[in-house]
């Protein structure tokens, strides 16, 4: 039995470090992208067992898909359509077993065509699951949204749909990419760099940010839990 | 690595806290202020890597703050800027800005004195600028920063798209950061600059803002050359 003070409806999650690990298991580096997808796995079940409801990560960065060997990226996008494809044909997969409603969001139109259809036909799938949410930024950038939002919004205004002199934060936010759900309570970086490398910077401004030292595909249970525990902490401690 | 052309921000936290732990009246700024003098100081006279330095001396949030303690902030402030209007690094290389959504609800004394220091500092030929973030918050700042968009592109009807250096040229603070410090124990950004801080080295240190030292910055400094920045890569 878990004691845990207050649990984080919404986290969200840096999954870094696979490639720092495999390389120091004399690996291809991005073989570690293949344990990072199975700790993912790992990570939407033990976040059920503690009752959070809700998980975001942060799987490609637009930063990464320009920036990143193209080697790295086919095997990513190649990744990434297995899952798909698992996910679509075996009916005892954990999305199913755990009713885990999907998500993707970030600039999609710039991934291969057959692994955008992938990704709608998963959302398709789950779209009536509701035993919790995962939410994956996929091609996304915090800067690129709030342009992206700003361009949006300026050209409604050209087009008189809405008043450029009163727009509030509730009618930005339609405008992002992560219209619909609520912030996260907290952000877990693993792999041990201390920064937001462009995750969401309008919707974390309240989060609690955890960093962990651990690679990804290394952080285990125990870990995970612990960065849930040291939440509820901070919560007795500072309040909201 | 990036060893110059620096821009750090600091979040100064923790000076209530400070107060009450060593029974000093809420209220009385002092030890605050002192170590935010000695900070700016060290900063544009010992670290020449550093061309830029922004402190959120208060939030947009505590702007509508009922609060005794936020009149003392703002005689604190004032306290400051007459300061800073004395010192000759002001004169000489140093830009000072004022920046903040909420300016127009911070007190007119406080006000007069932010424009006659950016009067004085804008023949400032100086690489160096030090911003000082009042009435200030990253969300206010992209909001704000749309609706300038939004004005600018009815006033250019045939501009098919903003471009990104249109969008950014309406934020207040342009320059991205390198380096975040918040002092005081949390560890969140509270919407601090948070179109900047895309790539910024994080610090987050228990010590409370009155206790703050040159020292302690200085290795967060050394820190900060150690850590390994990839942008992405």
């Amino acid at each position: 039995m878990i004691f845990i003070l207050a649990v984080p409806e919404h986290i969200g999650i840096i999954p870094d470090g696979n490639r720092r690990l495999a390389r120091r298991l004399m690996k291809t580096p991005w073989k570690g992208h293949e344990w990072g997808v199975e700790k993912i796995k790992s990570v939407v079940e033990w976040s059920r067992e503690l009752g959070i409801k809700v998980i975001t990560f942060y799987l490609l960065s637009l930063e990464n898909l320009e920036k990143r060997p193209k080697r790295e990226i086919d095997f990513l996008f190649r990744l990434a359509k297995k899952e798909m494809e698992s996910i679509l044909n075996d009916e005892g997969h954990m999305i199913h077993k755990n009713r885990v409603k999907v998500r993707f969001f970030g600039r999609l139109e710039l991934l291969p065509a057959e692994l955008q259809e992938g990704m709608r036909d998963v959302m398709k799938r789950t779209k009536n699951y509701s035993g919790s949410f995962l939410n994956l930024a996929i091609a996304y950038g915090g800067r690129q949204e709030i342009l992206d939002a700003a361009r949006k919004i300026a050209s409604d205004a050209k087009s008189g749909a809405i008043d450029p002199e009163r727009i509030s934060e509730e009618t930005w936010r339609q405008y992002l990419w992560t219209n619909g759900f609520a912030d996260p309570d907290l952000i877990i970086r693993t792999g041990g760099e201390k920064r937001l490398s462009n995750f969401m910077p309008f919707q974390t401004t309240y989060s609690e940010l955890f960093f962990m030292d651990n690679f990804w595909p290394e952080m285990g249970k125990k870990d995970f839990t612990a960065a849930v525990r040291e939440f509820g902490e901070r919560q007795r401690r500072f309040g909201k | 690595m990036k060893e110059e052309g620096l821009h750090i921000g600091i979040i100064p936290d923790g000076s209530r806290r400070w107060a009450k732990l060593n029974n000093v009246a809420q209220g009385d700024w002092q030890q605050s202020g002192k170590t935010t003098d000695d900070i700016v100081r060290h900063v544009f006279t010992k670290h020449p890597e550093i061309d830029e330095l922004s402190i959120w001396a208060m939030s947009t949030e505590n702007v509508d703050r009922d609060d005794y303690s936020k009149n003392l902030v703002y005689s604190l402030l004032e306290g400051k800027l007459k300061d800073l209007l004395e010192i000759p690094l002001v004169e000489k290389s140093l830009k000072v800005n004022v920046v903040g959504s909420r300016l127009g609800d911070v007190p007119q004394s406080v006000k007069d004195l932010t424009d006659r220091i950016a009067a004085k500092t804008k023949e400032s030929r100086g690489e160096k600028t030090l911003n000082i973030c009042i009435g200030y918050g990253g969300k206010q700042e992209i909001l704000d920063a749309v609706m300038s968009s939004s004005r600018w592109l009815r006033k250019n009807p045939t501009v098919a798209k903003i471009h990104k250096n249109v969008f950014e040229k309406f934020l207040m603070i342009p320059k991205p950061l390198d380096i975040v410090i918040r002092t005081g124990g949390e560890k969140r950004l509270s919407g601090f600059m948070l179109y900047q801080i895309e790539y910024a080295e994080l610090f987050f240190v228990d010590t409370l803002w009155p206790d703050f030292s040159t020292r302690e910055f200085d290795m967060i400094m050394d820190d900060f050359r150690k850590r390994e920045r990839r942008f992405g890569k």
